[in-house]
């Protein structure tokens, strides 16, 4: 339970080893390696990074993503439960290194790239022909093709377009200016109107300067023949294109069965990319090769015992202990199942530093409460533990999912605590074992432990309690890091004065209050000023002149104002549970106003799940953000720091398989 | 006038604030989801498999509706025909604070939800932090909620009682 200690290592050994070394080491999965520069080293001392090697992983995963992209559609899906159940196929190393290294997936990918520039082609035929169709629509009403035009003896034709808003000014003006012509409209498009014009031979040039001049621009088209005969035509070609498409993509279809295998060079592929990629952090003279890196210190046996084999007891390695304050050794957590669970939580906010502790274990029992109070209803908590125990017991989940399962479990064993104490499964009170009298109607009846109706306050007042005991214990955590490291004054300045501050106002509060004896009240308030005057004094003491020191000291009093808004930040606790627990009463009585019958049987049922399950989502996802609040804001704030590397160890990609022993 | 207002008073503006309490934030909840709903299609166009996370940043601005909606929920249950207009006035200042903060915060938090998504599209893994992120405006609506709740289940009853 908490950072694991780590050991680093400097290591020496032949360029020829390095091929089973890195293949011993990636199985082993349990070395992180520092990415050594070559600044400030000798020059001899070169990076060791293949190109080569890389370019040829990086097509190769091209070309394997190119074969997935084209196969992953055609497969039929798997019916839900079978997809999720069945698990990724087990190779040990040796097989699957075999298979991947002997796979022909070229020739898979020449074919399919011959079919795919096929299909390209053939749809850009399609494309030509719809673009030819739709500009002949616009001269639909063309009723000679543009061959018996250019046959006329007389007359010279133009095709062109004049700006629909202009064509009658142009008609008018051609008529004004000549006779003998002839003008048919034949069809509009979005701005333009098509026209044809027939006139005299001798008057060309003059004619075609005049039409300009009023806004007639030629049309380059030919007409073979009639446009509707010709869209025809296209439009049986454009059929036969499209079949063809069509048998060349059904033709894919029998390389599916090729896709599994596919994934599993994928794999391969990827893993070797990693190995390529990480030698790009170990230096090389021409014989030998220097890397560096960490791992846990339990592990030193058997690295030692990996390099005998690998390097034939060919190598040197210098073993030191990672220093303290060392900032850039990378941190892994190490924790019991339950706990382990909620490590996503930390990592999000930012690994511990190596001199820090693993906040994991101290968070987790405040947030398996924090969720269980924010979503407190019995039923969800029984639906979230027998969903993800279920889900953890029969599906293929990956580790990530599983932990992630695994968290909501326990996180739903609080929902099902604080439920109890609500008394309330799916908005309906079922366990209501205290006796009252109600106050406007002097009945007498019974409530829950804590009732969503009569005891808002003592739950307001609780969500406060249970906040102030989050917040004493992160200042004591912090304390405990201080003594940890031998700095006993900090401790009692940094955390002792700001817990003695803190259960004084609350000491000075309840007595006055009454809720306390008045002798507490007194005494707390020589206490409360005694820890003023302290925080007032020690807090400034890290700066240099005296004025810094009594600016810094009363700064951090006036900066106790801060605590009060912590305090307030806990009332969320129960403003989620009501609003969780109210949104389920208020369906449920909509239920109740159905009329009654046979419709009220099934369309209250229907409307029962929707709510129900709409409102466990939104519960649980608002209980999952502001439990993480709490930790992040009020909580770490007091004590964590954070900004820890995370352990990556040099491993393989397993996204399609299962590696075996 | 005068009488019909003094003995109906009450229950009219009380109400009203029932009213406040579910629109405002109601309003801001479906502007927010609606402003994280379109910038999510965006994404989704390129990469569809990513709805599930997106679709919990668009539900995070949703919840001031909620809040506004079991405030509405406990003044309506106090709505007697013979509360007097003092106590209607006083459910209808019990409903603001939800209803004005809920309203803005909703906004707001979309807006942040919204550019979350950017997060979303290029580092899936680290999406939680953009929830996180939205998470700290609700914050202030939840205080909304908490002002409201005292008002009605603290304040109220004495003034009833009087």
């Amino acid at each position: 339970m908490a950072i694991v200690k780590m050991s680093k290592f400097t290591l020496f050994t032949f360029q020829a080893n390095k091929g089973e070394l890195l293949k011993k080491l990636q199985i082993y999965q349990n070395i992180h390696f520092k990415n050594l520069s070559t600044t400030d080293m000798p020059e001899y001392l070169k990076k060791d990074f293949s190109n080569e090697q890389f370019n040829f992983y990086t097509e190769g995963i091209a070309k394997l993503t190119f074969i997935i992209q084209k196969l992953k559609p055609l497969k039929p899906k798997e019916k839900g439960f079978a997809a999720l159940t069945t698990p990724k196929p087990s190779f040990s190393y040796d097989e699957f290194e075999k298979f991947s290294t002997t796979y022909d997936y070229q020739s898979l990918y020449e074919k399919l790239k011959s079919t795919d520039e096929g299909i390209r082609e053939l749809k850009q035929k399609i494309s030509r022909l719809e673009t030819d169709n739709v500009s002949y629509q616009n001269w639909h009403a063309l009723d000679v093709s543009t061959k018996q035009l250019s046959s006329l003896k007389y007359s010279s034709y133009l095709l062109g377009n004049v700006n629909k808003a202009n064509f009658n000014s142009f008609k008018e003006a051609l008529e004004k200016n000549y006779q003998n012509f002839y003008l048919e409209h034949l069809g509009d498009s979005k701005d333009d109107s098509h026209v044809l014009i027939i006139f005299e031979k001798g008057i060309t040039d003059e004619f075609s300067n005049f039409l300009r001049d009023n806004g007639f621009s030629k049309a380059s088209i030919e007409f073979p023949g009639l446009p509707e005969s010709l869209v025809k035509g296209n439009n049986s070609e454009i059929a036969k294109l499209k079949n063809d498409v069509a048998s060349l993509e059904s033709g894919n279809k029998e390389f599916v069965s090729e896709l599994d295998n596919t994934l599993i060079i994928m794999d391969y592929y990827e893993s070797m990319l990693e190995r390529v990629k990480i030698s790009g952090r170990f230096l090389k003279t021409n014989e030998i090769l220097i890397l560096e890196g960490w791992l846990p210190q339990d592990e030193v046996k058997n690295l030692e015992g990996i390099l005998n084999e690998a390097c034939r007891g060919e190598y040197f390695i210098e073993l030191e202990e990672v220093e303290y304050e060392s900032t850039e050794v990378p941190i892994k957590l190490k924790n019991n199942k339950l706990v382990q669970a909620f490590e996503s939580i930390t990592a999000m906010f930012n690994m511990p530093k190596y001199n820090e502790i693993d906040p994991t274990p101290l968070l987790t029992p405040f947030y398996i409460l924090f969720f269980g109070v924010m979503v407190g209803d019995i039923g969800y908590g029984l639906v979230l533990v027998i969903a993800t125990f279920l889900a953890i017991k029969f599906l293929a989940l990956n580790e990530g999912t599983k932990n992630f399962m695994r968290f909501l479990l326990y996180c739903g064993f609080g929902t099902i605590f604080a439920g109890i104490l609500f008394g309330g499964a799916f908005g309906v009170t079922v366990f209501a074992p205290i006796q009252y009298t109600n106050p406007t109607t002097n009945e007498l009846g019974y409530k829950a432990i804590l009732d969503s109706n009569w005891d808002i306050v003592t739950m307001m007042v609780l969500s406060v309690a249970i906040g102030f005991i989050h917040i004493i214990f992160g200042l004591l955590v912090k304390g405990y890091m201080n003594i940890r490291d031998g700095k006993i004054l900090s401790a009692i300045f940094d955390s002792g004065f700001f817990i003695t501050t803190l259960f004084s106002a609350v000491g000075l509060l309840l007595g006055t209050m009454g809720v306390l004896p008045a002798g507490v009240g007194i005494a707390s308030k020589w206490v409360l000023i005694a820890s003023l005057i302290g925080l007032l004094v020690t807090q400034g003491r890290d700066c240099v002149t005296m004025v810094g020191k009594i600016a810094q000291g009363a700064y951090s009093v006036y900066g106790l104002t801060s605590y009060v808004g912590d305090f307030v930040s806990y009332t969320r606790l129960v403003a989620l549970s009501l609003s969780g627990a109210y949104v389920a009463i208020s369906f449920n009585q909509m239920i109740g106003l159905l009329p009654p019958g046979i419709i009220k049987i099934i369309l209250g049922a229907v409307i029962f799940l929707l709510s129900q399950t709409l409102n466990i989502g939104l519960a649980v996802l608002g209980a999952y953000v502001h439990s993480c609040r709490l930790q992040y804001v009020e909580f770490f704030g007091k004590f964590y720091e954070g900004g820890g590397v995370p352990f990556r160890p040099f491993s393989f990609n397993n996204k399609y398989i299962n590696l075996k022993e | 006038m005068v009488d019909f207002f003094m003995q109906y008073g009450g229950i009219i503006i009380g109400g009203f604030g029932a009213a406040l309490s579910v629109f405002l934030p109601g309003i801001g909840s479906s502007r927010g989801c609606g402003l994280v709903g379109k910038t999510a299609t965006g994404l989704l166009t390129e990469e569809p498999e990513k709805f599930g996370q997106a679709l919990i940043l668009q539900l995070l601005p949703g919840t001031q509706g909620l809040y506004g909606f079991l405030i509405a929920f406990l003044i309506i249950n106090n709505l007697t025909p013979t509360i007097n207009l003092a106590q209607g006035f006083f459910l209808l200042f019990a409903a603001l604070p939800v209803a004005f903060a809920g309203y803005r915060s909703a906004l707001y938090q979309g807006e942040v939800a919204a550019a979350g998504l950017q997060i979303l599209a290029k580092k899936p893994e680290e999406n939680t932090k953009g929830i996180i992120l939205a998470a700290i405006v609700e914050t202030y609506a939840i205080l909304g909620l908490v002002g409201s709740l005292i008002l009605l289940v603290v304040a109220y009853p004495n003034i009833a009682r009087m």
